[in-house]
């Protein structure tokens, strides 16, 4: 059994299509697919104007969000024959997805070059950047420009 | 899903993990492999007017570099993985990007940073502008990386 490959969902088009990539490798390399969904605590804080009473009810509606992006990613890859695991995470996401990756000993990590608070027009969003920097295992970037057409034509 | 895919290869530690990732991922896509050197010829002469003795010097990089990518291409036949390479001139990323087409090419391999890179950078320039203008998966190794694909 080969280590798994991490394929981060945010619930962008972007991810999904990275997912797709995702699928392949790991039919192609007999891995299996953990999907992440991380929780980004300081968005939390953000949306809450930093108020305490409601910092709670903002994280749980980003959690319910989070299952559900990682719920449907899941439908999609299992639909597609992949075997598929999905986990929840709170916290920073590059350094959530990371150490994820270490944990359990995955092979690749497959990402889009920018989620979905992304500014298209960087270069790699700051999530993907992240990753990049710290990443121990390499890590396939899907671009915002990937000609999805001619992919799954081939 | 991926038919062929390019290596970059600049003799540096970190292109060299890259090229093991490139091996492990062809083999197992059943993929041919496109290696590519490049030779920037600013980097080497920077202004400096022609001379005999840059002349030399990229003459000594152009052997150099025909030779990584035939010991590559070597490799990749050892391991059963049909493969062609080729070494060009100017600059590197866009270099990267035409071979890319050329061939054809469905994903990039490359290091995170080459032999120009400075470290404390999170990419290196030419891993960057790759990654900002490739419209196909871009795997990006990182120094150490290709120890993990190993184990």
């Amino acid at each position: 059994m080969n280590g798994c490959i991490i394929v981060p969902i945010d619930g962008s088009d972007l991810s999904l299509r990275a997912l797709d990539t995702a699928i392949d490798l790991s039919k192609n390399v007999s891995a299996p697919i953990r999907l992440v969904h991380v929780v980004d605590v300081s968005k939390a804080a953000v949306i809450s104007y930093g108020d305490p009473e409601y910092v709670g009810g903002c994280l749980n509606a980003l959690r319910d969000e989070g299952a559900c992006f990682l719920q449907s990613a899941c439908k999609r890859a299992t639909e597609r024959g992949a075997w598929v695991s999905e986990e929840l995470l709170m916290g920073d996401p590059a350094e959530q997805i990371v150490r994820c990756a270490a944990q359990h000993d995955a092979e690749w990590i497959v990402m889009g070059s920018h989620g979905r608070s992304g500014l298209s027009h960087l270069l790699v969003g700051s999530v993907a950047e992240g990753v990049l920097r710290h990443s121990s295992v390499p890590v396939l970037i899907v671009p915002l420009k990937h000609d999805a057409a001619r992919t799954s034509a081939a | 899903m991926f038919k062929k895919i390019a290596v970059a290869l600049d003799g540096s530690q970190c292109a060299d993990e890259a090229l093991d990732v490139a091996l492990k991922l062809a083999r197992s896509e059943s993929a041919e492999l496109a290696v590519c050197s490049v030779i920037d010829p600013l980097v080497i002469a920077g202004t400096t007017p022609p001379s005999p003795a840059v002349d030399q010097i990229i003459a000594a990089r152009e052997t150099e570099s025909r030779h990584l990518v035939e010991e590559a291409v070597e490799k990749a036949h050892r391991a059963g993985i049909e493969a062609e390479g080729e070494t060009r001139m100017g600059p590197p990323f866009d270099e990267i990007l035409q071979f890319s087409k050329r061939h054809g090419v469905d994903a990039i391999v490359m290091g995170t940073h080459g032999r120009t890179g400075l470290k404390r950078l999170f990419l290196g320039s030419v891993a960057e502008y790759v990654l900002r203008a490739a419209t196909c998966p871009v795997i990006v190794v990182r120094e150490g990386a290709a120890k993990a694909v190993h184990a």
